[in-house]
């Protein structure tokens, strides 16, 4: 069983995921989608985090039910991010997360800047639950469902869907 | 699939339908989890991984009593009133949208739309004693590949098939995989929509020869459970038909993921 931990200590270790390998992700990740994505693109707002070695995962929960940890939490569709992403991967970004193939500009922008892309199971959002252990609102908290939360996860089921040499699992 | 009787009175009616909408995004109709099951048994390598996640993640929203899918969705709710109703002086879109929304609180579910929720309802009158009631929400991971075709009023059903296939292709492993296909012909345009969205609802695994041809030429795209290839592109695919105008025939595809959440239950108020 791979582990891939997050924030990377080393960037070096992506080179050891290939296309179509399950890993499991353990450490800090950080949800985002469309509109956060849109209002940093059109400069209302920043990251609420260093990109630098972090991954986005593309996800809007439920809310959190009383004695959970976090409310339902699987990926959204990826390519709708498509547009945003490439700037990302350039500013040192080390994963993606969500469902679905991405564009030629993504797969090229992981290639240069040497980071991959992880395919998580659609349609889980009780199953990835269960893998986060602390979770908190980091930016956009008025956003509800689409505000960024730094969640601490583990044994987060993922296949590599773009490794950092282009290779590419829904190439068909 | 099952149809059991869901009894309320006047006075509890909201709550009883409340209830359906939580369990309608906690649990998966039985059948379809079984059909999973059995592709899971065949399946092999990174498709057999994302099987039995998606049977994992059953078993945890069941048993934990939380949504399958943090796309909880629009709900899109069929409602056929019965000729022994006491339903006929209700306002049925107030009485389902209230309860909708009571289920969100509830339930836990996700503000998933611009405005406070708001179901889709379609109320229709039926000859059958009882009234039935299907409750399906909608997660735009799939609903966003749903297509409306206007075509040749001669084109063959070999012709259609391609448009289909087509459709699939080219959502590429986006709306969650294996997909439940559902096809509506003819009517206008609204109706085959609806048409292919109430298919849907229909959940047997029994197949017309059409449909089943249909499904092995889906399944030869090679997507997979998961989109990342492999045998098992789709679980089924439903079609239903009506009359087409001579001039043309409205087609609409929906590519349902494979979490089809539906509830269908016979309403009883006393």
């Amino acid at each position: 069983m791979k582990s891939l931990k997050l924030p990377l200590k080393d960037r070096a270790v992506l080179k050891n995921f290939k296309a179509g390998e399950l890993v499991f992700v353990d450490g800090v990740i950080y949800t985002a989608r469309d509109r956060v994505h849109d209002l940093i693109s059109k400069g209302r707002g920043k990251w609420p985090f260093e990109l630098k070695n972090n991954a986005i995962f593309y996800c809007g929960p439920t809310p959190k039910p009383k004695g959970r940890n976090f409310g339902s939490c699987g990926p959204t569709t990826s390519s709708r991010m498509d547009s945003y992403t490439p700037a990302l991967y350039k500013k040192g970004l080390a994963a993606t997360i969500g469902k679905g193939p991405r564009s030629p500009e993504v797969i090229e922008s992981i290639k240069k800047y040497g980071g991959v892309y992880l395919v998580a199971y659609g349609g889980c959002g009780a199953l990835y639950a269960e893998t986060v252990r602390e979770a908190e609102p980091a930016g956009f908290k008025d956003l509800g469902p689409q505000a960024v939360y730094k969640i601490t996860v583990s044994g987060f089921p993922a296949v590599v869907g773009i490794d950092s040499r282009g290779g590419n699992v829904f190439k068909r | 699939m099952q149809e059991n009787i869901r009894a309320a009175k006047l006075n509890n009616i909201k709550d009883v339908i409340a209830g359906e909408v939580i369990k309608s995004v906690t649990v998966l109709p039985g059948e379809l989890v079984e059909e999973i099951r059995k592709s899971s048994r065949k399946a092999e390598g990174i498709e057999k991984k994302v099987l039995e996640g998606m049977l994992k993640n059953c078993e945890i929203a069941e048993k934990e009593n939380i949504p399958l899918c943090q796309d909880t969705g629009i709900f899109e709710i069929w409602f056929e009133l019965g000729r022994e109703s006491i339903l006929k002086d209700i306002n049925v879109n107030d009485l389902f949208t209230e309860a909708v929304r009571q289920g969100h609180k509830k339930g836990g579910l996700r503000d998933s739309m611009t405005g406070p929720p708001s179901p889709v309802i379609h109320i229709e009158s039926s000859n059958k004693k009882n009234t039935r009631v299907t409750i399906t929400p909608r997660g735009f991971g799939s609903e966003n590949y749903t297509k409306l075709h206007m075509i040749d009023p001669n084109a063959t059903f070999e012709k259609i098939s391609e448009i289909i296939v087509e459709d699939v292709k080219s959502a590429n492993g986006r709306p969650c995989p294996p997909y439940m296909v559902g096809i509506g012909i003819g009517g206008t345009a609204s109706q085959a929509v609806e048409l292919s969205a109430r298919a849907l609802t229909e959940i047997d695994f029994k197949f017309t020869d059409r449909e089943k041809d249909l499904l092995n030429e889906i399944n030869k795209l090679s997507h997979g459970a998961g989109g990342m290839g492999g045998s098992i592109t789709a679980l089924a695919v439903k079609i239903k038909e009506r009359p087409s105008h001579i001039a043309g025939k409205a087609l609409g595809v929906h590519i349902g993921c494979w979490s089809n959440r539906v509830r269908r239950f016979f309403l009883e108020v006393s």
